[in-house]
């Protein structure tokens, strides 16, 4: 009798320990922490910092495309791949995020999603996770509409500008293919948990 | 009593056990949510919410003014905490939101800043939290790309 009203409080108390965790995950980060890594400025990088990755073919970026598909599949990043922000947040990440070593970048029109989702990405434990300060939108703005116009130039004015027009060629030449070829490009390269690399080469 | 006696340990562990469950179940300093599931509203989009809608809002809003700009609390009449967005959790405001009955509304000029917050407290279990923006979707790509038919990419 004892043994048996031993076991049964054991259970019960084993259950009420479990019942917090019946969640499927939820951020592993202290809300403080998380806070205050995510209002600091490295989490972001400008558009200039972006175009240089890709210009660079930088191995140690990821760029990701939180997008709905059609709009990827009409605009996209080089280098960049797919994944839907609802997809993103409805799957598990870590198919996504699992190479702790390289930096994901975070981009969508605007800085809501991209935001939002390097929130969760942190919030979930991916520290090497960034957002790109203003979306397509400041991409379209500062890169692809880059002019310069005055006498002189300095040095770093003029690698910016240089990099911006090498950023936006390559873009141009992407976003330039006949509709066809892009679909079939951009389908043999949609972000999937079995293919981590490559994207919109 | 001979019963207590004879259980105390057990009984011991198993109100310490309730304690810890009761202090993590009410606990709005801890993330315990489902992320995915408390996320949804951003990928669905119905925490947006703009100048317009919230004028016709009915009930009791907080409004949250996460920085110098944003609408003045005066103008609809309801309540406006302004506060920096990295003392949201300070238990003074934090207690505020959550003690909130009607909806929260997170404004700041950047609506990066806005995103931020509003994925923290929302994961914190604070519902019925919203961004104010000026459009009832800021992810709409509103630029034009003109392509260039005569350009190919070197593949």
């Amino acid at each position: 009798m004892r043994n048996k009203i031993t076991i049964l409080l054991l259970s019960l108390s084993l259950i009420l320990a479990l019942l917090p965790l019946t969640a499927n995950r939820s951020f592993t980060e202290k809300p403080g922490k998380l806070l205050s890594d995510v209002l600091d400025e490295d989490v972001t990088f400008s558009v200039d910092q972006v175009a240089r990755f890709i210009v660079t073919e930088d191995s140690t970026i990821r760029i990701i495309d939180l997008r709905k598909p059609e709009e990827f599949r009409k605009l996209c990043l080089p280098g960049s791949v797919n994944l839907p922000y609802a997809e993103f947040i409805g799957t598990d990440p870590d198919m996504y995020l699992n190479n702790r070593n390289i930096k994901t970048i975070f981009y969508s029109n605007s800085d809501l999603d991209a935001n939002y989702a390097l929130v969760y990405a942190r919030g979930l434990g991916y520290e090497l996770t960034y957002a790109m300060e203003g979306g397509m939108t400041e991409w379209m703005n500062t890169v692809m509409e880059s002019k310069f116009s005055g006498e002189r130039i300095s040095a770093r004015e003029n690698a910016v500008f240089e990099i911006r027009t090498r950023a936006g060629k390559l873009f141009t030449e992407l976003n330039s293919l006949p509709e066809s070829e892009k679909v079939r490009f951009m389908e043999s390269k949609k972000f999937s948990a079995r293919k981590l690399d490559g994207g919109c080469e | 009593m001979k019963l207590l006696k004879q259980y105390w340990l057990v009984l011991l562990i198993l109100l310490l056990t309730a304690a810890a469950v009761l202090a993590r179940t009410f606990c709005h300093s801890i993330f315990k949510y489902d992320a995915g599931r408390m996320a949804k509203p951003s990928a669905l989009k119905t925490n947006l919410i703009t100048e317009e809608q919230l004028s016709s809002l009915k009930g009791a809003v907080l409004l949250l003014n996460l920085g110098e700009t944003g609408i003045s609390g005066d103008k609809h009449g309801n309540f406006t905490m302004k506060v920096n967005p990295d003392s949201i959790l300070v238990p003074k405001y934090l207690d505020k939101i959550v003690s909130q009955k009607g909806p929260v509304i997170l404004s700041c000029s950047e609506n990066s800043v806005s995103a931020r917050i509003w994925m923290v407290l929302t994961q914190l279990g604070i519902r019925n939290l919203f961004i104010l923006t000026a459009d009832q979707d800021p992810e709409i790509l509103k630029k034009e790309f003109r392509p260039d038919t005569l350009s190919m990419p070197e593949l």
